[in-house]
């Protein structure tokens, strides 16, 4: 027989599970999204010295999300959570000027990581109530359209849980288009 | 990270460097560079949800530090910020005080003394909370880049549901300004006088059933 019922029971009802890495500089908000997305609440968070993570389901998607600190010398560890990312998170603090210029070098940094060359990169531009710039700004001083992979910049503010579940959408979309 | 840093940054940390600025818990380790004081761990994760606008945290530990940052931690220092504080009648315990107009003054003197620019100009009201610029620009909606080069069909297609979108938003928001606002404004005020009669309604037979319970 061809394939069993079962499978396509199981296609159909049961959750798939994605897995996915946040990452990002210090103070981005990556922690606060992920316990925004998983409590519905805003915690005060204390810098992640290592990694929180959560299970978040979403449009029967069951989410893994890793959320990984930010601090210069725990981006050295990034890689050790690499194997096997369907999906990156990268978190960006949209109202600190200064530093987009040492974000963009660390996702540059992620991008050219063998590891991560399948996964889809969702851009979450946090804060961005509180920023002055545009969504075209930020693609231009990340440089994402160097990319050859499919990205996507979602605007958030943590704190209200604005674009958060936009972005899951996203991600969620891309997982179903690679398993077909 | 430089380890030379961490050395000087240690050698700073004498008198009231110490101890956490905020809630003078012992051996920070972690600062603020805009005012080059010390915080605990916990007072770290309160300041950075301030924002970046009005204090940047850096770990002394676990973050690379360059010379311009460690020429902050030379300039300020904890006693030194709150004798400043102090001299404006700033109360150390107001969690406003990094909002104030004097704290936007140290930050701006800090940034002044590291770069060698022009010092800022000193504020009218120093204790009055500084006026936050509201953002230019309106929430955008997200964007993405399709990497294919989009055909002319599909170019059609997306245009012409885009402006089916735009005509569909456009009805929606004159229909919605117009008549069901009224309405809606009518049939609200009506159904909160209802409940008003039925709540004190409700409340005077409770009342009534209370006090004759009672006798």
């Amino acid at each position: 027989m061809g394939i069993p019922l079962s499978t396509i029971f199981d296609s159909w009802f049961s959750k798939k599970e994605m897995r996915i890495l946040m990452v990002g500089l210090d103070a981005a908000g990556k922690t606060t999204i992920l316990y925004k997305l998983k409590l519905g609440e805003v915690v005060s968070s204390v810098p992640t010295i290592g990694f929180n993570v959560e299970k978040v389901e979403y449009k029967n998607i069951s989410f893994t999300v890793w959320d990984i600190g930010g601090q210069d010398k725990l981006r050295l560890l990034w890689r050790h959570y690499f194997t096997g990312t369907q999906g990156i998170i990268f978190v960006i603090d949209s109202s600190d000027k200064e530093r987009i210029n040492v974000a963009k070098e660390e996702l540059m940094r992620l991008m050219g990581d063998e590891e991560l060359r399948d996964a889809a990169l969702l851009i979450l531009a946090n804060k961005f109530d509180i920023s002055q710039v545009t969504v075209d700004e930020l693609i231009s001083k990340l440089e994402l359209q160097s990319l050859r992979r499919e990205w996507f910049v979602q605007t958030t503010c943590a704190i209200t849980g604005d674009g958060l579940y936009q972005g899951l959408d996203w991600l969620s979309k891309q997982f179903k288009k690679r398993k077909n | 990270m430089n380890n030379n840093a961490l050395a000087q940054i240690r050698k700073l940390q004498a008198g009231e460097n110490r101890y956490c600025f905020e809630c003078q818990t012992g051996s920070p380790t972690w600062a603020s560079l805009p005012y080059g004081i010390y915080l605990c761990y916990n007072c770290s994760g309160f300041h950075r949800g301030m924002g970046v606008h009005l204090t940047f945290v850096r770990s002394i530990e676990m973050d690379s530090w360059t010379d311009k940052q460690l020429a902050m931690m030379h300039l300020g220092g904890n006693q030194q910020l709150r004798v400043f504080f102090q001299q404006y009648g700033i109360q150390i315990s107001d969690q406003n005080k990094w909002k104030t107009n004097a704290a936007h003054y140290y930050r701006e003197r800090m940034k002044a003394l590291v770069n060698e620019t022009q010092m800022p100009e000193e504020p009218i009201d120093w204790t009055a909370l500084q006026e936050i610029p509201k953002p230019q620009i309106q929430q955008q909606q997200q964007q993405t880049q399709i990497q294919q080069d989009i055909t002319p069909e599909q170019n059609f297609w997306e245009q012409a549901s885009k402006s089916t979108k735009e005509a569909f938003a456009i009805i929606d928001e004159k229909i919605s300004k117009v008549q069901i606002k009224e309405e809606a404004v009518q049939f609200g005020q009506q159904i909160s006088a209802k409940t008003k009669q039925i709540g004190e309604k409700s409340t005077k037979i409770a009342d009534k059933a209370y006090k004759s319970l009672k006798s």
